[in-house]
C-alpha cells in the first residue's frame, strides 16, 4: 500500500487535481476542504504527509497545524504549505514555525513531488 | 565810581570784535561752501501765509529747474506747490511742531512738470520767540517713490500668490527651524508652527528623509524633493510632497524654502490602486493553479495518450501560463514597492559569487543564441550589503532584457568597487534603444520595440521594479543606449561600514521596539583568543570558529532578527529576547563551541567574553544600547 497523503484546500477543484497527480505518483490520497475536516481527517487515517493550504475557512491552515503539532499523534507528521499568498510576512511565519515546505500558487508540481519525496519517499 | 576800561583794554577788546569778526566771516564762508556744494537743496524763507525765499542753494535751483537764483529769490513758496492749498498744511505743521521730517510733498519744476521731493525743515526764532524764518533741505526723490510704489506694488502681487496659494509655503533656517509660513499646516496655524522645526511637523520615521534633504540643499544649493505624513493634532492624516530649494544671501545658502504639496488624496488612491493590484492579483493566483495543474497532467499523460496534435495545442499553453505567472508577481512586487510595504532584508553579501550564479542561469538561452557572456570584476569577491533575493531579481531582469534584445555578439557584465559605492554595468551589443524612449524605459508596462514572438515574453514591468529595488537599497538606476549598436545599464549599490550597519540596524531595531512596546537585547560575544587559535591553526580556523558562534547564533533566534560578525571576533546579535534567555543562549554557544573545537583541538581553551544591553532599561540611543553592552563586556567565562 503506498504513503498516504492528506490533502488540504478549499477549492474543491485544487484538492481533485492534486489528489489526481498523487495518485499518478503511486501514493494514497485524502481530500479535506477546511481546517476543522483536516484535523479530524488525521485522527482518522494517520496519514504520512498532508498538503495544507493557509486561508481557509474555520480557523485557516496556520491554526491547523498548531493544532497538529501540539498532538502527540500528529506532531510528526510533515506539513507541506501551498498558498496563494506568498508574502514576506506569510513567508517569514511559516518559517517560524518549521513547517517541512513551503509552495506559492501556482505550484510548479514536478517540484512538489521532489519535495514529498524527499520527506516520505515514493 | 564806575570803572572807565583803560585805552589798552578797549583796545584788545576791538581786537577781540574784529578776530570774532574774522572767524565769523570764515564760518558764513564755511557753510556757505558746504551748502553751494551739497547735492541736496537748501533754502531758507519767511514765514506767512505765502512766504519768500530768501536764500536758496544751486542744488535748489537744479531740482525745480532754475538757472537764476533771482528768479527764485522773488517767488513765493506757495507757487512752487502743485496744490498751493498743501503749503497751507505744510506750513501749519511746521509752526505748530516747529520742524518736519522727511516730509513728502509734491512740488512743480520751472516747466510745471511734477516732483516729489523730502522735505526736512525747522523754525527759527529770535530771542522773543517769535518765528524769523524757516531752514530747510529738500531732496528730489521722485525716483526713489516710482521705485518704491513699484516694489510695494510687486510686494502685493507676490504676497497675493503665496496668500492665495493651495501649497504651503514656508521658509526655514539651515537648522531647518520655520521662520514665515502662509498658513496652515496639518491643521496647525502659523502661530503654533513658526519657531519650530520642520522636524516637529512630521513623524520620527521621515526625519532622516527631510533633514537628508536640508542638508542636500544648504550643501549643493539644488533643489530636492520628498513626501511625508503631516503631524496633525487630531488622528487625520495628511500627506505632504515638500519641494525644498535653497534661500541665498551674498552667494550663500543660508536656509531654504519649502512648499508643501497635499497630496493625501494622491495618496489614498494609490493605496486603493496598490490594494487593488494586490487583491486581483492573489485572486487570479487559484484559478491559475487549477488551469496549469489540469493542462499539466493531460500533458503528463495521466487520463491517456496525447495525439500529436493535442500536444501541439496544449504545449504552448503552459509557457503563457508562465508569462500570466510572471505578470502577478511583478504586479505584486511593483504594488508593493509602491506603497513601501516590501521588506528589504539586507545582509552582507559577495556580489560577485551573486551574479557568477545568475550567469549561469542564463548559459543555456545564451549558447543557443550564441552570445558571449562574460564578466568583469575590478576585485575578487566585493561585498555589499543588500537584499540578496532583489538584487538577483535585477540581475535576472538586466541580463534577461540584454538576452532578449540580442540575436548576436556579446553581453558583458561589470562590476567595479569605487570608495563610496559598487557600480554595476550590463552592457549589450544588441538593437539598442531609442533616444526618444529613454526617458522612459523605468515605466511601468514600457516595452521598447517587438519581442520576436517565439521568445520568451516580458511584463513590462521588469526595469520599473528593478528601478524600485535600487531606489530602495539608496542607490541610482540609468541606461545609456545608441540605437543597433546596444545598451549599458548602469546601477549603484551604496556601500556601508560595518559601524553604519551595525547602527541602522540597531536603531531600527528600536523603532519596532518601540512600536511593538517590547524591549530590545544586544547580545555581544567575543572570541578573546582569537590570535592563540589563529597562531596554532591559521586564519582559516580562527574565522570558522567566529562564524561557528554567528552559524549558532542564527539557529537559537527566529528569521529575521539580526545578526553578525563585527571585526574579527566579535558577534553582534539582538533580538527581543529577555535577560533569562540570554543567559540560555549563552550556554547554548559554550556547548556548540566546545563541540565544535573538540573536532580539531583537544588542548585548546576557547576563551569568551560575553555582555549585553536592554533597551529601554539600559539606554535609550543605539550609540549607548551598544556602549552599555561593551560595558558588562567584562564579564568572562571559560570553556574548555
Amino acid at each position: 500500500m503506498g504513503k498516504r497523503i492528506l490533502v488540504v484546500d478549499d477549492e474543491p477543484q485544487i484538492v481533485s487535481l492534486l489528489c489526481q497527480r498523487l495518485k499518478a505518483s503511486g501514493y494514497e490520497a485524502f481530500a479535506a476542504n477546511d481546517s476543522y475536516q483536516c484535523i479530524k481527517m488525521t485522527r482518522e487515517i494517520k496519514p504520512d504527509l498532508i498538503l495544507l493550504d493557509i486561508k481557509m475557512p474555520a480557523g485557516g491552515g496556520i491554526h491547523a497545524f498548531n493544532i497538529l503539532k501540539s498532538s502527540v499523534y500528529s506532531s510528526t507528521i510533515p506539513v507541506i504549505f501551498i498558498t496563494a499568498y506568498p508574502g514576506d510576512e506569510i513567508k517569514k511565519q511559516v518559517k517560524e514555525l518549521g513547517a517541512d515546505g513551503f509552495f506559492a500558487k501556482p505550484f510548479d508540481s514536478v517540484e512538489l513531488l521532489n519535495k514529498i519525496k524527499e520527506l516520505i519517499g515514493e | 565810581m564806575k570803572h572807565i576800561p583803560s585805552y589798552e583794554k578797549l583796545l584788545t577788546e576791538l581786537n577781540n570784535l574784529k578776530k570774532f569778526e574774522q572767524q565769523l566771516v570764515n564760518s558764513e564762508k564755511k557753510y556757505r561752501s558746504l551748502t553751494e556744494n551739497l547735492n541736496v537743496g537748501v533754502y531758507r524763507n519767511t514765514p506767512g501765509a505765502k512766504g519768500k525765499f530768501i536764500e536758496v542753494n544751486p542744488a535748489f535751483l537744479q531740482i525745480f529747474g532754475y538757472k537764476n537764483k533771482n528768479s527764485i529769490l522773488g517767488l513765493h513758496v506757495s507757487d512752487l506747490y502743485e496744490t498751493p492749498s498743501i503749503r497751507k498744511k505744510i506750513s501749519d505743521k511746521l509752526k505748530t511742531q516747529g520742524y518736519l521730517k522727511d516730509e513728502e510733498v509734491r512740488l512743480k519744476k520751472k516747466d510745471d512738470t511734477s516732483i516729489i521731493c523730502s522735505v526736512f525743515a525747522s523754525a527759527v526764532k529770535n530771542s522773543t520767540g517769535k518765528i524769523i524764518h524757516y531752514d530747510g533741505i529738500i531732496e528730489d526723490i521722485s525716483e526713489r517713490v516710482v521705485l518704491r510704489d513699484k516694489l510695494i506694488e510687486n510686494e502685493e502681487k507676490y504676497r497675493s500668490i503665496v496668500n492665495n496659494s493651495p501649497d504651503i509655503i514656508m521658509r526655514v533656517d539651515s537648522k531647518g527651524t520655520i521662520i514665515y509660513i502662509n498658513f496652515k499646516y496639518a491643521g496647525k496655524t502659523p502661530k503654533e508652527v513658526i519657531g519650530k522645526t520642520i522636524y516637529d511637523l512630521m513623524p520620527s520615521e521621515f526625519h532622516h528623509k527631510a533633514k537628508d534633504s536640508l542638508i542636500k540643499v544648504i550643501d549643493t544649493g539644488k533643489s530636492f524633493r520628498y513626501e511625508h505624513v503631516g503631524l496633525s493634532n487630531d488622528d487625520k492624516v495628511v500627506w505632504y510632497r515638500n519641494n525644498i530649494g535653497p534661500i541665498r544671501s551674498n552667494g550663500n545658502v543660508i536656509g531654504a524654502t519649502i512648499i508643501a504639496r497635499d497630496i493625501t488624496e494622491r495618496k489614498q488612491i494609490d493605496i486603493i490602486k496598490n490594494e487593488f493590484i494586490s487583491s486581483v492579483s492573489h485572486e487570479l493566483r487559484t484559478p491559475l493553479t487549477i488551469i496549469q495543474e489540469s493542462i499539466a497532467q493531460v500533458l503528463d499523460g495521466i487520463y491517456g495518450e496525447l495525439t500529436d496534435g493535442q500536444q501541439e495545442i496544449l504545449s504552448p499553453c503552459m509557457e503563457d501560463i508562465n508569462r500570466l505567472n510572471r505578470i502577478i508577481n511583478d504586479l505584486l512586487d511593483i504594488s508593493k514597492i509602491e506603497s513601501q510595504k516590501i521588506l528589504i532584508n539586507r545582509e552582507m553579501i559577495d556580489i560577485v559569487k551573486l551574479v557568477k550564479n545568475v550567469m549561469s542561469s542564463f548559459k543555456n538561452k545564451v549558447e543557443a543564441k550564441n552570445i558571449k557572456l562574460k564578466l568583469k570584476t575590478s576585485l575578487k569577491a566585493i561585498e555589499v550589503y543588500v537584499d540578496n533575493d532583489r538584487i538577483i531579481q535585477v540581475f535576472m531582469n538586466l541580463i534577461g532584457n540584454a538576452v532578449k534584445f540580442s540575436e548576436k555578439g556579446k553581453i558583458e557584465i561589470s562590476i567595479m568597487k569605487s570608495e563610496n559605492s559598487v557600480e554595476c554595468i550590463v552592457s549589450d551589443t544588441g538593437r539598442g534603444i531609442e533616444h526618444k524612449d529613454l526617458a522612459t524605459v523605468f515605466d511601468r508596462f514600457h516595452q521598447v520595440g517587438k519581442i520576436v514572438s517565439t521568445q520568451e515574453k516580458g511584463t513590462g514591468l521588469g526595469l520599473s521594479i528593478s528601478k524600485g529595488i535600487v531606489n530602495l537599497h539608496n542607490g541610482q538606476i540609468w541606461v545609456d543606449s545608441q540605437i543597433n549598436k546596444g545598451s549599458q545599464f548602469h546601477f549603484t549599490l551604496p556601500i556601508y561600514t560595518v559601524d553604519e550597519i551595525l547602527f541602522e540596524n540597531i536603531e531600527r531595531g528600536i523603532v519596532k521596539a518601540t512600536k511593538k512596546h517590547i524591549k530590545l537585547s544586544l547580545l555581544i560575544i567575543r572570541l578573546n583568543n582569537f590570535e592563540e587559535i589563529e597562531n596554532k591553526f591559521g586564519l582559516d580556523k580562527a574565522k570558522e570558529t567566529t562564524h561557528k558562534v554567528l552559524e549558532a547564533f542564527q539557529d537559537v533566534i527566529a528569521p529575521g532578527e539580526f545578526s553578525f560578525i563585527k571585526g574579527r571576533n566579535e558577534v553582534i546579535l539582538f533580538s527581543d529576547i529577555t535577560q533569562k534567555n540570554i543567559l540560555s543562549i549563552v550556554e547554548k554557544l559554550e556547548n556548540i563551541l566546545a563541540n565544535f573545537i573538540s573536532n580539531f583541538s583537544k588542548e585548546l581553551d576557547i576563551i569568551m567574553s560575553y555582555g549585553y544591553s536592554i533597551y529601554p532599561n539600559d539606554a535609550n540611543s543605539a550609540k549607548d544600547l551598544l556602549q552599555s553592552a561593551y560595558k558588562t563586556l567584562l564579564i568572562k567565562n571559560n570553556y574548555k
